[in-house]
């Protein structure tokens, strides 16, 4: 397959707002991709928007606020996105949510909406968008290392990007055929929002919201514009999977030398991390 | 189209619109014309004075008698926009060698500049074609030059373009009858040397150039077509951090000349940039990478 070109070309970018997808945006901007911004938090999305429009008057950026925990948002962004875009050059599922909390201090309700933000949509997204891709188009989905590992403590996230990595995968060798590239990202803690606009399971003790979210927050080191960056390299050079960040490459390496042993490591890790926090605490 | 005489050299220049109206001066690259700019004369010729020219020793102007450099070049055409009686602030437009020369202008003079606008702009990094990197060995660079004929200009000009359909006979007639000047093969042998060799663009006038212009921060426009055979597209990168503040635009599809491939798109994008500059209360460029 030929280098993905940006330039001339349409990208749809999910989860636009902030973060990764923030980057993203500046990085296909500075690359010449006309721009689709789709983000729940217009107040974040526009500025993003406005700031691409000053730098790069070339350009056409649209932005979109959309819900994508609601499945007839998804669908009306969808068919919305078709209309306008009969061909797109670009489409990247980034938006994610996160949610704290063991699973059975969750509510059922909470795991279908990490589920439906983080697998439904880009599910629903790229069935409907893919009529606009054609030969020569990308795809990226935004997997995580909890795709790659599912440590206690993160049964819906992990379950969603798991369920992600499965569709991307397969898509990947569907696509082929058609001459569209498939891209899985599994980044490792990326310095974003994400830790602190989690969801918190109903059952968590309060007393352990703020540390859980410090802790969550501490791992998140790597910045977000060289993750972006790695992602559109990524895309140019139509790389299957790519991992992002040392805290990606190592758990993901450990999961394949101990396909079942790696679990138990990672289960002490993360307990020592825990009570590590909880001394920070006090 | 018409010959002034600068300081006992002929040179060729192009000069229209209103001249009461805001200046454009435009930049050809190496070994080229003003002809590489006749569509932006009628596309932006209704609100602003519009002037191309031959710079020294290329196309059908006469050489200066000095050994031919940036600052020759820049030198030449400031004595040019003199020679027209054009002293008020120009909006700069320089395509490939034009824009270091553009560059060079602005680092001497920036009193006389309004604006900036590079397009392919050469000062950006060391990749450059291997036709322009084999100049600089002895004995081929001159036998190459002297082989401009109606076989060999078709296929010079295609390497500029990404549609081959831009090759026209007319562009092709153009082309060989400048490579048939006296001046053409000396000039464009000293202006290579002067700007690298066959390791490519050379790095301290870059570097010394980048810096100066610095010091002048001007309205800038930076533009680029993605497929570009002279010099690289990854080149806006560079341009970038060397101009924080530009605004800038990579063309699809496009190659070393966006001006003549993209001529409705590139005048629309321009003219707004030539029109205001970016307001003054937001920085135009997008935050910068950090630095890990």
């Amino acid at each position: 397959m030929k280098p993905y070109r940006f330039a001339g070309q349409t990208a749809v970018l999910t989860g636009a707002a902030g973060g990764i997808g923030e980057h993203l945006a500046y990085g296909l901007a500075q690359r010449g991709s006309d721009l689709v911004l789709v983000d729940v938090d217009a107040a974040r999305l526009e500025p993003v928007a406005g700031r691409i429009r000053h730098a790069h008057p070339g350009l056409t950026v649209t932005t979109i606020v959309a819900d994508l925990a609601d499945r007839s948002a998804v669908e009306g962004l969808g068919t919305r996105v078709l209309a306008e875009h009969p061909q797109l050059g670009l489409l990247i599922n980034n938006a994610g949510i996160a949610l704290g909390g063991r699973f059975d201090q969750v509510s059922v309700e909470q795991f279908e909406t990490v589920m439906n933000v983080n697998f439904r949509a880009p599910m629903l997204l790229t069935h409907t968008l893919r009529p606009a891709l054609t030969a020569g188009s990308h795809l990226v989905n935004v997997s995580s290392l909890f795709g790659l590992i599912a440590p206690p403590g993160q049964s819906a996230y992990s379950a969603s990007k798991f369920a992600l990595r499965g569709l991307s995968e397969c898509l990947r060798s569907e696509l082929a055929d058609d001459g569209i590239g498939v891209t899985t990202v599994h980044p490792g803690g990326i310095r974003t929002r994400i830790a602190e606009s989690a969801l918190v399971g109903v059952h968590v003790p309060e007393e352990e919201i703020e540390p859980n979210r410090k802790l969550f927050a501490a791992l998140l080191s790597f910045p977000a514009d060289k993750a972006a960056e790695q992602i559109l390299r990524a895309v140019a050079k139509r790389q299957a999977r790519l991992l992002i960040a040392s805290s990606a490459k190592a758990p993901d390496l450990l999961a394949r030398l101990l396909p079942v042993g790696h679990a138990r490591i990672v289960r002490a890790l993360t307990a020592a991390s825990g009570s590590r926090a909880k001394v920070v605490q006090h | 189209m018409k010959f002034i005489d600068v300081r006992g050299t002929r040179l060729r220049l192009h000069d229209s619109g209103d001249p009461a109206a805001p200046p454009v001066l435009l930049l050809h690259g190496i070994g080229r014309s003003l002809e590489d700019w006749s569509c932006q004369h009628d596309l932006l010729g209704d609100d602003h004075r519009v002037i191309s020219l031959d710079m020294p020793g290329c196309g059908l102007s006469q050489r200066l008698p000095e050994p031919t450099t940036l600052d020759s070049l820049a030198g030449g055409v400031r004595a040019a926009l003199d020679a027209l009686g054009e002293t008020r602030p120009v909006h700069l437009m320089g395509n490939s060698l034009g824009g270091a020369v553009a560059m060079t202008m602005l680092a001497d003079t920036p009193e006389r500049v309004s604006t900036l606008t590079l397009v392919n702009s050469a000062g950006f990094g060391k990749e450059v074609t291997i036709a322009l990197r084999l100049l600089a060995v002895p004995g081929i660079g001159r036998r190459l030059l002297t082989r401009i004929d109606s076989r060999t200009a078709p296929r010079v000009e295609r390497t500029l373009f990404a549609d081959r359909a831009m090759v026209t006979p007319e562009r092709v007639a153009t082309a060989i009858k400048i490579a048939q000047q006296p001046d053409f093969v000396p000039v464009y042998l000293e202006i290579a040397k002067a700007l690298g060799g066959f390791r490519g663009v050379a790095a301290p006038w870059r570097t010394t150039l980048l810096q100066r212009v610095a010091a002048h921060p001007k309205p800038t426009m930076l533009i680029w077509g993605d497929r570009d055979t002279i010099l690289p597209c990854a080149h806006l990168a560079a341009a970038r951090a060397a101009f924080p503040h530009a605004q800038s635009h990579l063309f699809g599809r496009t190659g070393h000349m966006p001006q003549i491939e993209r001529p409705e798109e590139f005048a629309a994008l321009v003219r707004p940039h030539l029109a205001a500059g970016p307001p003054a209360d937001l920085p135009a460029d997008l935050p910068r990478r950090s630095s890990r």
